[in-house]
């Protein structure tokens, strides 16, 4: 308590320092005064009076001193003093501080970019009241009894499991919103009832949605706070608007707090039953499950909970199959059974690999930057030996001399760090654009204060690694090495020297890892895109023509016949179609089940997308037929069920065997045509999402026997596709006027979005390898140049003894590049280690790569040597004459 | 040789300090010096500036306080004065200190008996 009270006092009076110096002035001079006149009282002379008053008062100077230092905290004050003479040590030499702080703002840059995202989706709880309790059920939202009927909740099954608290089903998708003459995209929901219940997060005013509300073919949205400020004016009087979303309309009840997002950057919520047939684009709406546990329920516990559930569906056969069908097993939807995830593994559990490799990948280029600027200070300490030797000489213990050079390191660092932040803000709005949606969408909802803690530690951790362990490994100035100056501070210390060469080989180590690293994902990468694809995506020019669900199957038909037609005679097209899907694009959602019509009940049904496409599809898609014919008119008449199946379809339908005349049927997810087809054609497999999955089953049914919501047009162009955009677009509009065209985009452009992931972090990890390589260059090149100013003495003597030119060089270099080799050695076994690490990442790649690793090895020990010959070189032109008088 | 003029022991210097301002009200550093050198007869003689080191530990303490005010000889001077919280320390040491001077004196006399 009382040393409390003290510090606090102390601290107080740093402010007021200079006026308690001059009180005690005043205090000492008055004392003074007192003791003189009673020293003349006692009968001294006046002059004798104030010599004697002086010596029982005590040396004023040293009495004022001990005053200030007692009365403030002479530690802080010294420490102040010691930054003001860093700074202006720093601004004495700005080269040296610009690279410096350049470097570690890219250093911490890079690690404070990247720990934002990684620290929002992995480490932070996510961003729900009691966030361990969330759960997805995964298989759960597939009740189709439930769904059909209207009436119940899809997710009332599992609400009875004692395990589970609440329980909802959710399915997003962009919805095109019409506001005030602001068109736009955003991300809407459907979701049941209780869907906020489970995440916890009332609304900020207004309400959410009751069950009632859910249930009914309500219009209503809760809308997120960001939508709320952007659309809405921000006002409490947007309760009771109307929002129109794909050309429906939604009266908002409800506001969410600021920062709630979920799923991903979702900003609107609206009942799932309020629009379900129509409003998203997709033909089958694909609905997730979440779940929130009851407090004292174990995710084990759950699982057996909802197992129970799940074996009495089974056997109860609630799941009834769709009429027109061979019979088939009860409940087969629900072969995988139910699991439960944790809700931030099923958010982000794809991603985390990924993420921790970018994050030690941005700590490698940390280190690598902090190497370097080891270097540069170790440098710099050792050509202010003599200023070293004289504050040592007047008496600085060498805890103050460290702490001054400590100091300097602070310096610098706090001004990299706030470099460094700046430097992420940049870097994270220009590439999380490029970034996959749910990495993009964590890096948005980062938490500054947590990012700026790191931040802190980061800085902290620098001033450690790259300015006290080069002033520690520095050797103490002594009176002795005083006495020897012009002789001692000419040679560099042996400490000074094996510090430098340990920095060396870990910026190679470091950044040979790194680089190798990065190899592989490019090598990796360059295979994935370079997979056959199974048709030719170039001059492909796409665009999304969703007409509205309330137009009769024969309307879309004349639309869309009538667009394919115009489309068609444009000049520059060759072949026009309309389609429900695009290749490379397939996913393992809005699929359907397929059974072989000769033996229904022996085999599971193959899930297979389905897709209804005009005749000219696979010539505007060049996709080889294999088999049979493509559609006719004559296929299109009434009963007709023809359908043309892609080779993974057909092998899975049938092994073996021929596919072409048999039929097969489809359980259907929903109200959907449900009777046998007879295969006409099969087709070749196309690539399916993103490269790394297999081809997925795949059939073709004309698209006059009923189209669904999302349909593309593609034109097969003989100039480039993105010139006849808007010819395209007034194509279209010729026909019709109200039709929407949405997305016009060329195929490529596609299907690049399908490896987004993988472009991404190959691009980051690529970029942080190249950052690291011109650092390591920048430090082996500062290095060595300061060898060879440091000895060019040593060389001249050696020169004018009758050492050559290519001697002088060799040497120079032989001390750079024997660190570096060993550094390359130990960069190899870390990299090996690395890649294993790594391997699930790998696309048809042998983590320990021999190619990879020899190129990144030959290139950075080529780029190593290159920058350590260029000082040396200079180090062979040295004249004896001058460098015998230098200094 | 033995010094007649006894060096002060650490910390003493603060408990005289403090029964000074206790027992003379508001005094200067000047009077608090004197006043103690008066007490012990001359026999402890500071080196009066000492006393400002003590006067400000107490001040940060919180057992004395500060103002400023007219010398007798009508010049501004400080005036220290001690506390609440100055009065309850200098009883608790008062007491310690009587405690510690007796186990003193008793150890000295068993040293006699020898």
């Amino acid at each position: 308590m009382t040393r409390l009270r003290m510090f606090a006092s102390r601290f107080r009076a740093l402010f007021s320092l200079r006026r308690i110096d001059r009180e005690f002035e005043q205090e000492l001079e008055s004392h003074e005064q007192l003791l003189t006149e009673e020293n003349i009282r006692r009968g001294m002379s006046p002059d004798e009076a104030r010599r004697a008053a002086r010596l029982r008062l005590g040396n004023p100077s040293s009495l004022r001193e001990s005053n200030h230092d007692q009365r403030g905290l002479p530690f802080v004050e010294s420490s102040l003093r010691d930054v003001a003479y860093a700074i202006r040590m720093l601004r004495k030499s700005p080269g040296f501080a610009l690279v410096a702080i350049f470097t570690l703002a890219l250093g911490i840059g890079a690690n404070v970019a990247i720990f934002r995202v990684v620290d929002a989706a992995l480490f932070r709880p996510l961003p729900f009241p009691h966030p361990s309790k969330l759960v997805e059920l995964r298989n759960a939202a597939t009740d189709f009894k439930a769904w059909k009927s209207e009436t119940l909740d899809p997710t009332h099954w599992w609400a009875a499991a004692p395990a589970i608290a609440s329980v909802a089903d959710y399915s997003s998708d962009y919805a095109d919103l019409e506001q005030a003459g602001m068109p736009g995209q955003v991300l809407a929901t459907l979701t049941t009832a209780q869907f906020f219940r489970v995440l916890g997060v009332p609304p900020l005013f207004g309400r959410t949605y009751t069950a009632h509300e859910a249930d009914a073919h309500t219009a209503v949205a809760v809308v997120g706070f960001r939508f709320w400020q952007q659309h809405l004016g921000g006002s409490p009087a947007a309760l009771g608007k109307t929002i129109h979303l794909n050309g429906h309309q939604f009266r908002v009840i409800g506001v969410m707090p600021r920062g709630f997002s979920f799923p991903r950057n979702a900003q609107v919520w609206i009942p799932y039953r309020a629009k379900p047939s129509g409003f998203f684009t997709a033909s089958v709406i694909i609905f997730q499950t979440i779940a929130r546990l009851r407090s004292s329920v174990s995710l084990a516990q759950a699982r057996a909970d909802l197992n129970v559930i799940y074996h009495r569906l089974q056997k109860d056969g609630i799941y009834t199959s769709p009429k027109n069908l061979p019979k088939i097993s009860p409940g087969w939807r629900f072969i995988f059974g139910v699991t439960v995830v944790p809700l931030r593994q099923a958010l982000y559990g794809r991603s985390r690999l990924p993420l921790l490799f970018l994050l030690l990948s941005a700590a490698m280029v940390w280190l690598v930057a902090c190497a370097n600027l080891a270097g540069l200070m170790l440098a710099r300490t050792s050509a202010r030996q003599e200023e070293l030797v004289i504050r040592a000489a007047l008496g600085a213990t060498p805890w103050r001399l460290m702490r001054l050079l400590w100091l300097e390191s602070l310096a610098l660092a706090v001004a990299g760090g706030a470099a460094g932040v700046s430097l992420a803000v940049v870097a994270l709005r220009v590439l999380l654009p490029w970034a996959p949606s749910s990495i993009a969408a964590a890096g948005a909802t980062g938490d500054w204060p947590r990012v700026l803690a790191f931040v802190f530690l980061l800085t902290f951790a620098s001033t450690l690694l790259f300015g006290l362990a080069p002033a520690a490994a520095a050797s103490w100035p002594s009176l002795r090495g005083l006495t020897e100056r012009g002789q001692g501070s000419r040679t560099t210390t042996p400490g000074g020297r094996r510090a430098r060469q340990v920095l060396l080989g870990a910026e190679t180590a470091l950044t040979l890892a790194l680089l190798i690293a990065a190899g592989l994902l490019i090598k990796s990468f360059w295979r994935l895109s370079s997979q056959p694809e199974g048709f030719d995506p170039r001059h492909v020019l796409t665009v999304l023509v969703p007409l509205p669900s309330t137009w009769s199957v024969k309307k879309q038909t004349l639309l869309y016949s009538a667009v394919i037609e115009r489309v068609a005679a444009l000049p520059g097209v060759e072949a026009a179609a309309v389609g429900s899907c695009l290749p490379a694009r397939h996913m393992a959602l809005g699929m359907v089940g397929l059974l072989p019509a000769d033996h229904p009940g022996s085999s599971r049904p193959v899930g297979a997308v389905e897709c209804t496409v005009s005749r000219r599809y696979f010539q505007v898609l060049r996709i080889p037929v294999v088999a049979g014919r493509v559609f006719t008119t004559a296929d299109i008449g009434k009963g007709q069920a023809a359908a043309i199946l892609n080779a993974a379809a057909a092998r899975k339908l049938w092994p073996g065997g021929i596919a072409l005349s048999r039929r097969f049927g489809l359980t259907g997810l929903g109200p959907k045509i449900e009777f046998p087809h007879e295969v006409i054609g099969v087709v070749a497999d196309t690539r399916s999402w993103g490269f790394t999955m297999p081809a997925f089953p795949v059939f073709y049914v004309p698209y006059q026997l009923g189209t669904f919501g999302r349909t593309f047009l593609l034109a097969r162009t003989s100039v480039p596709p993105a010139s006849l955009a808007s010819a395209f677009r007034s194509a279209v509009w010729s026909v019709d006027k109200t039709v929407p065209v949405l997305g016009i985009e060329t195929l490529r452009q596609r299907i690049a979005r399908t490896i987004s992931a993988q472009h991404f972090r190959t691009w980051l990890c690529a970029g942080f390898a190249a950052l690291a390589l011109i650092l390591a260059c920048v430090g082996i090149f500062g290095v060595v140049s300061y060898e060879v100013s440091r000895r060019t003495r040593e060389i001249g003597i050696r020169m004018a003894l009758g050492a050559r030119a290519e001697e002088v060089t060799g040497m120079m270099l032989r001390r750079g590049i024997l660190a570096v080799w060993i550094g390359a050695a130990v960069g190899l076994g870390g990299a090996f280690a690395l890649s294993r690490w790594l391997a699930s990442l790998l696309f048809h790649l042998q983590p320990g790569d021999p190619e990879v690793f020899a190129s990144a090895a030959a290139l950075v020990l080529l780029v190593a040597t290159a920058a350590a010959w260029l000082p040396a070189r200079r180090a062979a032109r040295v004249d004896p004459n001058v460098a015998l008088r230098h200094e | 040789m033995t010094e007649t003029k006894s060096e002060i022991l650490q910390g003493t210097l603060d408990l005289m300090v403090l029964k000074t301002l206790d027992a003379m009200g508001p005094l200067h550093g000047y009077g608090v010096a004197r006043r103690i050198e008066q007490v012990s007869e001359n026999l402890l003689r500071l080196n009066q500036g000492t006393i400002y080191a003590s006067l400000v530990r107490l001040q940060q303490k919180g057992w004395i306080s500060a103002s400023w005010g007219t010398s007798e000889n009508n010049r501004k001077a400080k005036f220290y004065a001690i506390t609440k919280a100055g009065r309850k320390q200098l009883a608790a040491e008062t007491e310690n200190w009587e405690r510690f001077s007796g186990v003193i004196g008793r150890m000295l006399a068993l040293a006699d008996r020898r």
